[in-house]
C-alpha cells in the first residue's frame, strides 16, 4: 500500500512515516528471526566498511539506530537489490550521524526526484490492489453502516421519549378535558338552580311572552298562518318556521 | 501493550550499550541476557490478559445464558408497570349533549402520621383547609394511629391535584374511579346510577350496560429510569378508545320545568308521588320523564330503596278516565257507535247487580260522545261499550297490549294486568268498568303509549329513553333497534277523536290546561285506588292526559298524581294545571307555532 500512496504524493510527511513504519516493522521481524545467533547481516557490512562516522550503523541489537538508518534510507524499500542499496548508504555516509536527522530529512527530500520509485509498484499483484481497493472502500462503507447504525439507534431511543413526552401530554389533556365538561355540568346545575330561585326574578319562556314570525307567502295564495284551515297548519308545524 | 513494554525496556538498555562503545559482539552478548526476560514477561502479560479476557467471556457467558432469562425477568419486573389506564364508561347527554353523568377519578386518601416530615399540627393545619375538615380533629386523627388513617373515601381529582403540587410525605392517593351526575336528582329516574363496584343498578345505567360499559384492559408498559412510559410493549390500539356517548331522548330543560311544576302541586295537595311523562308519538321518544319523590345518585347510598325502582314503568294502577278515550276509538272503529249518536245519560246505570254512577252524582241527559268525554260520563261510556260483544271488545284491549309484556329500554317494567278471558266475559259489569279505565292495571308509560297511537294516527310505538351511540361529533353510531309500529287505529279515527278530546280542554273538565293560541286535546282522570277487598275510600290518582298540537298531534303527556289531599282534587284540578306549564314549556322548546289567534283563545 506504501507504493500506491508513493507514487500520489511524493516526498510528504506522510508517506515518510508510513514507508519508514512498513520497514520497521519488516525488518524487526527480519532481525528478529535472523540476527540472534548471527551477528551481524551481510548487507550491513558493506555501511560498516564504508562509514568512518558511525561505529555500528546497523547493529542488529541496537534497535534505535538501526531505525535512525533506516530514517536515512526511507525512500529504499526492502527487497532492494545489493548495488542500489549500498550506493544509496555511500552517498549518504556522511549525513548518517544520529544527532543530524533534520539534515538528513531534508536532503533526503531533496534528492528524491532521483530515486527510481516507481518501479517497484509494478512488484504488487493486481490482486492485492484490488484487495487493497475493497478495503477502502469497505471500510468507507463500515463507517457510514456504523453512522447510519448509531442514528437509528439514537432515533429509537430519542423517539420512545419523544412518545412518553407526548402520552403525558396526551393524560393531562384529558384529564383537562374530564374537569372542563364536570365543571360545565356542574355550573349548569348551579345556574338552573340558582335561576328557579323565585328571587331570581326570571320566568321560564311561556308562549305568550314568544314572537312566532308568520311564514312569508308562498304562491299565488299569501295566507296568514292565523286563518290557514287545518291541513295546511298540520305542514307548517311539522317544520316550525321559528320565532 | 506488549510491544510498549518491552520496547520500554529496551530503550533504558540502549544507553548503556550505545556509551560502551559500540561492539557488536557486547551488544550481542546483552541481547541473549535480556531476551528471555522479556518473553517471559511478555507471557505473564499475556496470560494475565488472556485469564482476564476468558474470566470475561465466562462472567458473559454466566450472566447471559445461565443466569439470562432469570436476570431478565427481574429487570422487565423492575421497568415494567401494570397500567390500568383510565378508561371511563361512556357518558350519558341528554338530547342537547347536556352531560347527565360521566366517570372522573377520585382518590382515597390515606394518611402514614410515621412518614410526615413536618409536625402533627402543621399537617393538620396544612391539610385541614383542602379537605374542609376540622383541623383539631385531624389533630387527633393523627396521634391515635401511626399510620394507614383514611382521611378521605372520595377526594375529588382537583383537591387531589392540589394536595400533591405541596409535596407532602406521608399522605397516600388510591386512584378510582366514581360515576358522577352533574344535575344531581334532576334526572336520577332514567339515568339511574352506578354503584361502587361500578354496575348500574338502576335506569339506563342498568338496563344499557352494554352500550355504557367500555371493556377495561389492562397493559403492561415499560418504564425508564425517570419513571416515564415506554412505548414498546404498548399494545395496538392501546390509546385509541372511541369517543361514543350515550343520548338519551330526554331534554333536560323540559325535565327541569315538569320536575319543578310537579314539585309545586304535590306540595299543595301534599300528595303522596307524581310523575310527569311526555312523549313524541311519533316514535315514542320520551322528552321528559319526572318522578316524585326521587333521589340524588351522586349520594344514592342516602337514598331511600324503594326510590330506585322507576315506578312509571314498574308501578300498575287504575287508569280511570284517562282510558276512556281508547274506548271511544275502539266503539269507533268496530262500528259499534258513529261521533254523532246520542246517549242518555240519567246519571246512573244497571249493571247486572251493580249500579254504577257518575264521578260527581252529576245526570248530563242527553249527550254526544263528544259530550261525554267532555264531562268523563261513566254512564255514557258503560252504554257505549255495551254496544260491543265483550268478546271483540276483549279481543281490542288485548289488541292494545294490556297483558302482555311491556317492551322498553327502562329496566323493570311490568306487564299490566288483564282478568282472563272466562274471567271478563263471565259478567257484564267487567266490561262496564272496563269502559271507564278501572278493573284492570297498567302503567303510566303504558298508558301514554296507547294514547299516542291516538296522536300518531293509530299506532303503538315503543317509548323510549335511549337515542343512539353518539360520538363528540354528533354523529350516530349505533341506534337500538326497535319493533316496527303497530298500527291499531285508522289514522281517521284516532283523528276523530283527538278532535272529541280537544273540546274537553275547550269546554270539558280540561279547562285548567288551556294555553292561549294552541288546540289541546287533553282528557282528565280521577281514578279510585284499587286496596285489598275493594277499593280505598278517599285515596284517587288524579291524572291528565294532554297532546299537542291538536291539529297535528305530535306530543303526549301525562301528568299524575298519586293521592293528593285535600278537597276538589281531581284531574282536572290536580294535574291538567301541571300537565299546561309542561306543555307550556315544550311550545318554548320545540318551537311550535300557534295555531289560533291569542285573542281568541277561550279564556
Amino acid at each position: 500500500m506504501a507504493v500506491a500512496r508513493k507514487s500520489d504524493i511524493s516526498a510528504t510527511g506522510s508517506w515518510f512515516r508510513t514507508a519508514i513504519q512498513n520497514r520497521r516493522n519488516r525488518r524487526s521481524t527480519n532481525l528478529q528471526k535472523q540476527s540472534t545467533h548471527q551477528k551481524i547481516p551481510t548487507k550491513s557490512v558493506p555501511v560498516r566498511s564504508k562509514g568512518n562516522v558511525i561505529s555500528s550503523p546497523v547493529s542488529v541489537t541496537d534497535t534505535l539506530q538501526k531505525r535512525k538508518v533506516s530514517i536515512q534510507h526511507h525512500q529504499v524499500p526492502l527487497p532492494l537489490e545489493k548495488p542500489r542499496w549500498e550506493r544509496l548508504v555511500s552517498s549518504r555516509v556522511e549525513v548518517t550521524s544520529p544527532r543530524a536527522e533534520a539534515t538528513t530529512e531534508l536532503s533526503s527530500q531533496d534528492s528524491l526526484p532521483s530515486i527510481p520509485v516507481m518501479p517497484n509498484s509494478r512488484k504488487f499483484p493486481s490482486w492485492l490492489l484490488r484487495l487493497y481497493a475493497i478495503h477502502r472502500h469497505s471500510s468507507v462503507a463500515a463507517f457510514l453502516f456504523v453512522t447510519v447504525t448509531l442514528v437509528v439507534y439514537g432515533w429509537t431511543v430519542y423517539s420512545q421519549q419523544l412518545w412518553s413526552q407526548a402520552y403525558r401530554k396526551l393524560q393531562d389533556l384529558q384529564h383537562h378535558e374530564r374537569q372542563l365538561t364536570t365543571i360545565n355540568g356542574e355550573l349548569k346545575e348551579k345556574m338552573a338552580q340558582d335561576a328557579q330561585r323565585p328571587a331570581a326574578g326570571l320566568v321560564s319562556p311561556t308562549p305568550s311572552g314568544t314572537i312566532f314570525l308568520p311564514r312569508s307567502p308562498v304562491g299565488l295564495n299569501p295566507v296568514s298562518p292565523n286563518t290557514t284551515p287545518n291541513s295546511e297548519i298540520q305542514q307548517q308545524t311539522v317544520n316550525p318556521v321559528g320565532y | 501493550m506488549q510491544k510498549s513494554s518491552s520496547r520500554r525496556k529496551l530503550r533504558t538498555h540502549t544507553p548503556g550499550t550505545h556509551q560502551r562503545g559500540g561492539s557488536p559482539p557486547g551488544s550481542d552478548a546483552h541481547h541473549d541476557v535480556v531476551l528471555p526476560k522479556t518473553k517471559s514477561r511478555v507471557l505473564i502479560v499475556w496470560g494475565v490478559l488472556i485469564a482476564a479476557g476468558a474470566g470475561l467471556a465466562f462472567n458473559l457467558y454466566h450472566l447471559q445464558i445461565v443466569c439470562g432469562p432469570k436476570l431478565t425477568e427481574k429487570a422487565r419486573s423492575q421497568q415494567m408497570v401494570n397500567l390500568r389506564p383510565f378508561i371511563p364508561r361512556r357518558p350519558v347527554v341528554d338530547r342537547n349533549n347536556d352531560v347527565l353523568a360521566i366517570d372522573r377519578p377520585v382518590y382515597t386518601l390515606y394518611a402514614h402520621p410515621k412518614l410526615f416530615e413536618q409536625s402533627n399540627e402543621k399537617m393538620a393545619h396544612k391539610l385541614a383547609s383542602i379537605l374542609n375538615q376540622d383541623q383539631s380533629e385531624l389533630e387527633k386523627k393523627f396521634q391515635s394511629k401511626r399510620s394507614g388513617i383514611l382521611l378521605s373515601p372520595a377526594l375529588p381529582e382537583e383537591i387531589a391535584d392540589r394536595l400533591n403540587s405541596m409535596r407532602l410525605n406521608g399522605l397516600e392517593f388510591i386512584q378510582k374511579y366514581s360515576r358522577f351526575y352533574p344535575e344531581q336528582d334532576l334526572v336520577s329516574e332514567v339515568v339511574g346510577y352506578v354503584n361502587i363496584d361500578r354496575r348500574g343498578q338502576a335506569g339506563v345505567e342498568y338496563s344499557q350496560e352494554k352500550l355504557l360499559e367500555r371493556s377495561v384492559q389492562t397493559v403492561r408498559l415499560s418504564r425508564s429510569g425517570n419513571g416515564a412510559l415506554m412505548p414498546n410493549y404498548a399494545p395496538e390500539g392501546f390509546l385509541h378508545f372511541d369517543d361514543l356517548q350515550l343520548q338519551l331522548t330526554i331534554d333536560s330543560r323540559l325535565q327541569r320545568t315538569a320536575r319543578s311544576a310537579l314539585k309545586q302541586q304535590m306540595d299543595k295537595f301534599s300528595a303522596k308521588r307524581g310523575t310527569v311523562i311526555v312523549m313524541d308519538a311519533w316514535d315514542g321518544s320520551l322528552l321528559a320523564l319526572v318522578s316524585q319523590p326521587t333521589y340524588n345518585p351522586n349520594d344514592y347510598s342516602k337514598a331511600d330503596i324503594s326510590l330506585f325502582k322507576n315506578w312509571t314503568v314498574a308501578d300498575l294502577y287504575e287508569p280511570g278516565s284517562t282510558f276512556k278515550p281508547l274506548n271511544v276509538a275502539i266503539a269507533l272503529e268496530t262500528g259499534a257507535i258513529k261521533p254523532e249518536d246520542m246517549f242518555n245519560d240519567p246519571g246512573f246505570i244497571q249493571v247486572a247487580d251493580r249500579t254504577i254512577k257518575d264521578a260527581k252524582g252529576e245526570r248530563f241527559g242527553r249527550i254526544n260522545v263528544a259530550q261525554i268525554l267532555q264531562h268523563s260520563s261513566n254512564v255514557g261510556m258503560v252504554q257505549i261499550i255495551q254496544r260491543l260483544k265483550p268478546s271483540v271488545y276483549y279481543g281490542w284491549l288485548e289488541r292494545l297490549g294490556l297483558g302482555q309484556t311491556f317492551d322498553t329500554d327502562l329496566p323493570f317494567a311490568v306487564s299490566s294486568q288483564l282478568k282472563s278471558q272466562e274471567q271478563f266475559l263471565g259478567s257484564p259489569v267487567e266490561a262496564a268498568t272496563t269502559s271507564f279505565g278501572q278493573g284492570f292495571s297498567l302503567t303510566p308509560i303504558q298508558l301514554l303509549q296507547m294514547i299516542g297511537a291516538l296522536a300518531n294516527g293509530g299506532k303503538l310505538v315503543t317509548p323510549h329513553v335511549v337515542r343512539a351511540l353518539v360520538d363528540t361529533k354528533g354523529q350516530i353510531h349505533y341506534s337500538p333497534t326497535r319493533a316496527a309500529p303497530r298500527q291499531i287505529f285508522s289514522s281517521a279515527i284516532s283523528q276523530k277523536v283527538i278532535e272529541m278530546m280537544e273540546t274537553v280542554v275547550d269546554e270539558g273538565t280540561g279547562k285548567a290546561s288551556q294555553i292561549s293560541g294552541y288546540h289541546i286535546a287533553g282528557k282528565t282522570g280521577t281514578a279510585q285506588i284499587a286496596g285489598r277487598g275493594g277499593y280505598i275510600r278517599g285515596a284517587y290518582i288524579t291524572s291528565f292526559l294532554g297532546i299537542l298540537p291538536a291539529e297535528s298531534p305530535r306530543y303526549v303527556v301525562l301528568a299524575l298524581v298519586d293521592q293528593p289531599k285535600g278537597k276538589n282534587v281531581y284531574g282536572g284540578t290536580v294535574a291538567a294545571p301541571i300537565a299546561k306549564s309542561v306543555m307550556e314549556a315544550l311550545i318554548s322548546i320545540e318551537q311550535i307555532p300557534p295555531s289560533r289567534p291569542m285573542s281568541q283563545a277561550p279564556e
